[in-house]
């Protein structure tokens, strides 16, 4: 392959990427917006993690007022008893989720290191605070790590996976 | 030239969304869609795709079967069929090569290695 052909596949490449990401945002958006109420948003949220992402195991929990402790309160192909609370405390890495900022292993890999066996957190995000976070613990054998793609798509899922979940009269404290 | 057409099957939203969001924007093919494998066989005989791409684990009949009965009819015995499935377990590729089945790909899909691999079956 000449260097103009190696160039050029590059670009296509990069295009379809491009492309590729621009697609598992939109989807994720329509399937989102077409939840009718929690239930079909948590299917919805199910659905955008499994067939995009490549998880079948996932957790969703709630953030408790005092924000030091974390209470599962949906799950898919976890054990939810072992997983029914996450201690937030002075945990660095769920302190900063609880703020805000997305866990994700393989893609930020420098603070990885922790005790807890997630490949990453995700905080909800609703009316400017951390209402829910969600977890996803393993990825399936043939995806080795999230990529830039899965990254955005995660990022998505903190803006906008709040307003599909709850009303803004029906927080999580409320559930 | 007719335009090739796509049997999708898949009882996820999300992964129909996303294969036809590829397909439509990447290549020229034409799309259809059933969300099980029931539908899938009445899709199949009549539609008459040029391909079916269809996810394994669904209700009513899951893709090995629904494999399996099309290769057992006369109209839908000679269409190539990739199963899609989250599984890439050795066990999991043979029992979908037994039902009938012509290749596999895993999820989540990649959007180039699908194209690649059904241009591979269709052409351009």
């Amino acid at each position: 392959m000449t260097s103009k052909a190696k160039e050029d596949a590059v670009k296509t490449n990069g295009a379809v990427t491009s492309a590729f990401r621009d697609f598992q945002l939109e989807v994720a958006q329509r399937r989102l917006a077409d939840a009718v109420d929690r239930e079909d948003a948590l299917d919805a949220i199910r659905d955008i993690v499994t067939n995009l992402l490549g998880s079948e195991e996932i957790a969703l929990f709630a953030v408790e007022q005092d924000q030091a402790i974390l209470s599962l309160f949906w799950s898919f192909g976890i054990d939810a008893a072992q997983h029914s609370t996450l201690v937030a405390g002075a945990n660095p890495l769920l302190r900063r989720v609880i703020d805000g900022e997305p866990y994700v292993e393989g893609a930020d890999r420098d603070r990885n290191g922790d005790l807890i066996n997630f490949k990453a957190f995700v905080p909800i995000r609703l009316g400017g605070r951390t209402v829910a976070v969600l977890g996803i613990r393993t990825l399936l054998p043939q995806k080795a790590r999230f990529n830039e793609s899965d990254v955005q798509l995660l990022r998505f899922l903190s803006r906008e996976a709040g307003k599909a979940l709850f009303s803004d009269s029906d927080t999580v404290q409320h559930l | 030239m007719a335009t090739k057409k796509i049997l999708l099957v898949d009882d996820s939203k999300t992964a129909l969304m996303m294969e036809r969001s590829i397909l439509e924007n990447r290549t020229h093919y034409e799309c259809v869609t059933a969300m099980d494998g029931v539908e899938a066989l009445a899709k199949a005989r009549e539609e008459k795709p040029d391909l079916v791409l269809m996810d394994v684990v669904m209700p009513q009949m899951n893709g090995f079967e629904t494999c399996k009965k099309m290769r057992e009819q006369a109209d839908t015995r000679e269409i190539p069929i990739i199963l899609v499935t989250t599984r890439s377990e050795e066990s999991y590729t043979e029992a979908g090569f037994a039902s009938g089945c012509n290749d596999y790909i895993t999820k989540p899909i990649n959007s180039m290695e699908l194209l690649e691999l059904l241009r591979s079956y269709l052409g351009e």
